[in-house]
């Protein structure tokens, strides 16, 4: 074993990571009690001047308790293991050997940024949250560690030993996979799904106003709407402000993933992909190709124009923290996604995967419990408008709007049994799905967990099963396939498992 | 090395349906037992409704009542005495199965390869009957973990020693 680049001695952070602790601490404080704030700017001032006492004294706390955190931070390196002494009142000595770690994460905001130095996350397999986390390194010192992680772990060295030579030498050094670019980030801004931004921007408007209302301030006063001010307001009025709060909706969108993954760039490493990202955040992932295992991607209706994916690598974790372990590219073409899984999988692997429609059995009985549902319904507003007496007009809307979403399922129903599919070959076994997007799955047969097949009493009388696929990175489920195909996968799936000498993490 | 050979898919090692384990015998008598527990808390339910708050409320509510307290009673304990008979397991050389369910049906398989660990526990009521249950952890989370129930006591640690170490067999390789 090397020289371990003095690590073995005791040491504490660079100094900024002060400023980091001191942000951090002050951030989840605000984040809590921001509204205590307001009535310092809206007025009130006498009566709180206690509020105003406490908050100095518990920022001052705070601080203090942030130095006294730094200074009784230390890490250093002993063997092949990562150990990380810290706690204010308890100390608390964590222990991680370097096979456990999966990933390395750089992170950069504005001030690691101004000061170069790097924030460290610590990824561990099947723990809940980030082992630790250095606020800051300086920015060689957390090189020198990652590199020296890496070089050490036993189950690369063992990886290294089996690739053979010719692949050494070719991925001994960085090659670039992907690169977006400011317009790529714009298209892929103008192309998400704005569904979401909308409820999320009415739903943070509707806390607000509930904060708000909590010490005491009534929004309503203001923006007293009475059924005149509505009939004043015309509807080309009406039109051209929901038009504009859309546009803004869009910008904001469109801002928000260009400094969010401002140059991003994917780049091969010996063994496996660092992903750099961010303008204001610096995001530096790097993530080792054994512990990889789901192969995501998916598009909307408007992506599918442009022919661009979302793609997630899943790692082995448990569900909770599933997204922040996952590489994601925002943008993607679908060569440069076989690009990237022909570093996993012999070339012609998804080439050669066959694939199956489920049974239609599927759709049908979806459709017949909508209808069911349906008519039911109809005979309840029917039964109501008689024993009632609703006015015409409103159970004419009832009615309306009940075909509507009747309609709308069975619709999407149609769509969504005409996209599940589901394929497989001698490496890899390949779900699609989607209603309006697409959304593509690639498990890796042999790395999967285990796999489970059930039957509700109605697919046992019809000779149909659910084949359930656990992997290291959640769960994924075909639905209504031949009880005889799927215990064939099963059996398929198990003897590849079960064969499959490599390192499934 | 690893070699990637084509595999006919017909002539892969089945699972053999028939020769599947039925546990112990005993374990009916836990799986009434408990079904019995949740019975008389149903009725206790049942019976304090009737006593404190049945007068307030028209007739049939009770009568309603009544009978849906019975069907899910009786329910449980024909479910419970019909479905110990649909739980079995199955050892291989590599794998585990367990299988379960009257109306929906499960078989689950977990390879010995992808165990992460194991353990035996007993509940009070297995206890008496000198019961435990056989629990295999994967790293695929909650869902995917594995509990053979219904096991002598002497029989689940067997099975758990038979298991750590074909664990240990198989990382050696």
């Amino acid at each position: 074993m090397s020289i371990n680049n003095g690590f073995s001695t005791p040491r504490k952070q660079s100094y900024v990571a002060i400023i980091m602790i001191v942000y951090r601490v002050y951030t989840k404080v605000i984040k809590q009690f921001w509204y205590l704030l307001i009535p310092f700017f809206v007025g009130k001032k006498s009566s709180s001047d206690i509020l105003l006492y406490s908050l100095i004294v518990l920022s001052l706390v705070l601080a203090i308790y942030s130095i006294v955190d730094f200074f009784r931070y230390r890490f250093y390196i002993e063997d092949t293991d990562l150990i990380v002494e810290k706690g204010v009142f308890s100390r608390k000595r964590i222990v991680i050997p370097f096979d456990r770690i999966q990933s390395i994460n750089f992170k950069q905001n504005i001030i690691h940024q101004i000061f170069n130095v790097v924030g460290l996350e610590i990824d561990t397999a099947g723990t809940n949250k980030k082992e630790f986390d250095f606020h800051a390194l300086n920015k060689k010192v957390s090189n020198d560690l990652r590199d020296y992680i890496f070089a050490n772990r036993k189950n690369v060295q063992l990886n290294i030993a089996i690739a053979n030579q010719k692949e050494e030498i070719k991925t001994n050094q960085i090659q670039n996979v992907i690169r977006l670019e400011i317009n790529d980030l714009i298209k892929i801004g103008l192309t998400q799904n704005h569904f979401k931004s909308l409820f999320v921007a009415l739903f943070s408007l509707y806390w607000i106003i509930e904060q708000l209302k909590n010490i005491g301030i009534n929004i309503d006063k203001y923006t007293k709407v009475t059924e005149d001010n509505i009939l004043n307001l015309s509807l080309y009025l009406l039109v051209s402000l929901s038009i504009f709060a859309i546009i803004i909706l869009i910008i904001v969108s469109v801002i928000r993933n260009v400094l969010r993954y401002y140059n991003l760039v994917l780049n091969r490493i010996p063994h496996g992909f660092k992903l750099e990202y961010g303008l204001f955040d610096r995001n530096e992932i790097s993530v080792m190709d054994n512990k990889m295992q789901v192969v995501k991607w998916s598009d909307n209706l408007l992506r599918r124009l442009l022919g661009l994916f979302t793609l997630h690598i899943e790692l082995a974790s448990s569900v909770a923290v599933k997204q922040r372990k996952s590489i994601l590219i925002p943008g993607i073409k679908r060569k440069d996604i076989n690009k990237i899984t022909e570093f996993y999988f012999s070339k012609d692997t998804l080439d050669t995967i066959k694939f199956y429609s489920i049974d239609r059995y599927y759709v049908i009985r979806r459709i017949l419990i909508v209808s069911i549902v349906y008519f039911f319904s109809l005979a309840g507003l029917y039964l109501i408008n008689h024993l009632f007496g609703l006015k015409s007009q409103e159970s004419e809307d009832v009615f309306i709007i009940l075909t509507m979403l009747f309609s709308y399922f069975v619709f999407t129903s149609l769509l969504k049994y005409r996209k599940m599919k589901f394929g497989f070959n001698n490496e890899v076994i390949q779900i699609n799905s989607g209603i309006f997007g697409n959304r593509y799955s690639l498990y890796t047969a042999y790395k999967l967990q285990g796999v489970k097949v059930t039957q509700s009493p109605v697919q046992v009388r019809k000779n149909l099963a659910n084949l359930i696929l656990f992997s290291g990175a959640g769960n994924e489920t075909i639905h209504y396939i031949k009880l005889f195909d799927a215990k064939k996968i099963r059996d398929f799936l198990l003897y590849r498992i079960e064969t499959d000498k490599r390192e499934w993490m | 090395m690893f070699e990637n050979i084509d595999i006919d898919i017909n002539s892969l090692p089945r699972v053999d349906t028939k020769s599947f384990i039925s546990l112990d015998e005993n374990y009916r008598t836990v799986l009434i037992l408990k079904s019995l527990i949740l019975s008389v808390v149903l009725i206790a339910v049942f019976i304090l409704y009737y006593q404190l708050m049945a007068e307030k409320y028209p007739l049939y509510i009770s009568v309603i009542l009544f009978v849906l307290m019975l069907i899910l009673v009786l329910g449980n304990i024909i479910f419970a005495y019909l479905g110990f008979k649909r739980k079995k397991y199955k050892l291989r050389l590599f794998d585990i199965i367990y299988k379960t369910g009257l109306l929906w049906r499960s078989e689950t398989s977990i390879p010995f390869v992808r165990v992460q660990h194991s353990e035996v526990i007993q509940d009070p009521i297995e206890r008496i009957f000198k019961l435990a249950k056989l629990k295999l952890y994967t790293a695929g989370g909650h869902s995917s973990d594995l509990n053979v129930p219904g096991l002598s006591l002497h029989k689940a640690e067997q099975l758990k020693e038979f298991v750590t170490k074909r664990i240990q067999e198989e990382e050696e390789e």
